[in-house]
């Protein structure tokens, strides 16, 4: 005969992990996984898994194209084949230093333009779910990054810091249906709100009826809210929503900064309200 | 024995889902490899294996997501529960059970998230979720589910012969 234990052994799981989950969600927003609680520990135990598996994942993905390029010229030329490989790999690690010299380049040249103290970081992990927009950074508590300080990148607007372990922290971006941020349009002046939706676009909602907005109007950060230096580029109209039953008119817009090829960023420590309109426009 | 080999498929899928599969993203979806994990252990190690691995994939899921704490950990460990509770006299071997339960627990743990996202005031509209992002999600995870699965079979074959 089956023990009663044992036989409802699995509803007594159900029931502990019930509990525990309506204790996590319960308690959320109170729970950071930032370095000064217990949870801070798994971060820190997974990070350089982490990092490695990151950088592993890239010099294999780098490796395998440079794999096919091979095989094309083997086919070509068998006799010297050994040596094309040792030049091949040797071009493939210039080149790799070639593109990273230049998005160095172009995220100095954003350090230097804007007169804010910024953190320089580097992507290690992506969101692993589709439901959020998030991306894990190798710059956390330790080097000074704080919640809610605003992240860049040469392009545009990435997103805010959500949560900042003591070696990584949480970016969250403005595609997140979650993410809202005020913003304005260069040309007319006109103010809004935008948000991020699951289809990868932003939307540019409580436009007025009159505010004057054309496709391709750039959209920049209007610093209301105070997270968000203003006069950041946060991406050009695409498409506008003008049907008259609306009290709003909303638009759609194409976000400036390339989320899925974003490696570096830089989280900007403090700004004092500053327009960063001018010192973009040089 | 069994723990160190729970606690390792953990890690090591934490890490793969975290490092790897963003930068593997099928259009807007990502695989996801804990519910494939989670359908695996229901099906075939019992209802107890199910729950604790879908508990514990979905909460370093929740952990190095922007997800609310507890949301993937609850949502999965109630999936490991569910395929372990049902699968019982099933043939579990069979193909398409294992499409049929990688189809209705990936549709019915997203319907659950989106669900339990309300509460907490998600601001994403429904019609869009579930076109954009459950049923991709899905389709995902039952094209390379049903291969993850039947080549984890496989090597287990392998391992007792």
């Amino acid at each position: 005969m089956i023990s009663p234990i044992l036989k409802y052994k699995r509803y007594m799981l159900l029931f502990l992990v019930v509990f525990v989950s309506f204790l996590l969600l319960s308690i959320h927003g109170k729970l950071s996984r930032s370095s000064d609680n217990y949870l801070g520990i798994i971060s820190s135990v997974f990070y350089p898994f982490q990092n490695t598996a990151n950088r592993v994942f890239r010099w294999s993905s780098n490796t395998i194209m440079e794999y096919v390029d091979v095989e094309k010229l083997k086919e070509e030329n068998m006799k010297v084949n050994k040596e094309l490989n040792e030049l091949r790999g040797e071009y493939s690690r210039l080149r790799e230093a070639i593109h990273e010299n230049a998005r160095l380049r172009n995220l100095l040249a954003l350090k230097t333009k804007v007169p804010v103290k910024t953190i320089p970081a580097e992507v290690i992990a992506r969101d692993s779910t589709v439901w959020f927009k998030t991306i894990i950074v190798n710059k956390g508590s330790d080097e000074g990054v704080e919640k809610d300080m605003a992240v860049i990148s040469p392009d545009g607007i990435v997103g805010k810091v959500v949560d900042a372990g003591k070696k990584t922290s949480v970016i969250q971006l403005i595609l997140d249906p979650n993410c809202s941020i005020g913003a304005i349009i260069q040309r007319s002046r006109a103010q809004g709100i935008v948000e991020g939706d699951v289809k990868g676009l932003l939307r540019m909602k409580y436009l007025s009826k009159d505010s004057d907005i054309e496709k391709d109007d750039i959209v920049v950060t209007s610093g209301i809210g105070g997270i968000f230096p203003k006069g950041l580029p946060i991406g050009y109209i695409s498409d506008i929503d003008r049907q008259s039953s609306h009290l709003f008119k909303y638009a759609t817009i194409i976000p400036s900064a390339s989320f899925s090829k974003i490696e570096e960023v830089l989280i900007v420590k403090n700004h004092p309200n500053l327009d960063l309109s001018r010192n973009l426009k040089e | 024995m069994r723990i160190v080999k729970y606690v390792a498929i953990i890690i090591a899928c934490t890490i793969i889902q975290t490092s790897i599969l963003p930068n593997l993203k099928t259009g807007r979806v990502i695989l996801d490899l804990p519910l494939i994990l989670t359908i695996y252990f229901g099906l075939f190690e019992g209802a107890e294996a199910g729950i604790l691995m879908g508990f514990f994939l979905g909460f370093f899921q929740d952990f190095f997501s922007g997800s609310i704490l507890g949301l993937q950990a609850f949502s999965k460990g109630l999936a490991g529960f569910v395929v372990g509770n049902t699968s019982g006299r099933l043939m579990i071997t069979s193909q398409f059970v294992q499409i049929l339960y990688l189809a209705i627990i990936s549709i019915g743990e997203g319907l659950f998230k989106y669900l339990i996202l309300r509460i907490f005031h998600f601001h994403g509209i429904f019609r869009d979720i579930f076109i954009n992002v459950i049923i991709p999600q899905a389709l995902l995870n039952i094209i390379i589910g049903v291969l993850i699965i039947n080549g984890i079979v496989w090597l287990m074959k392998i391992r007792r012969v």
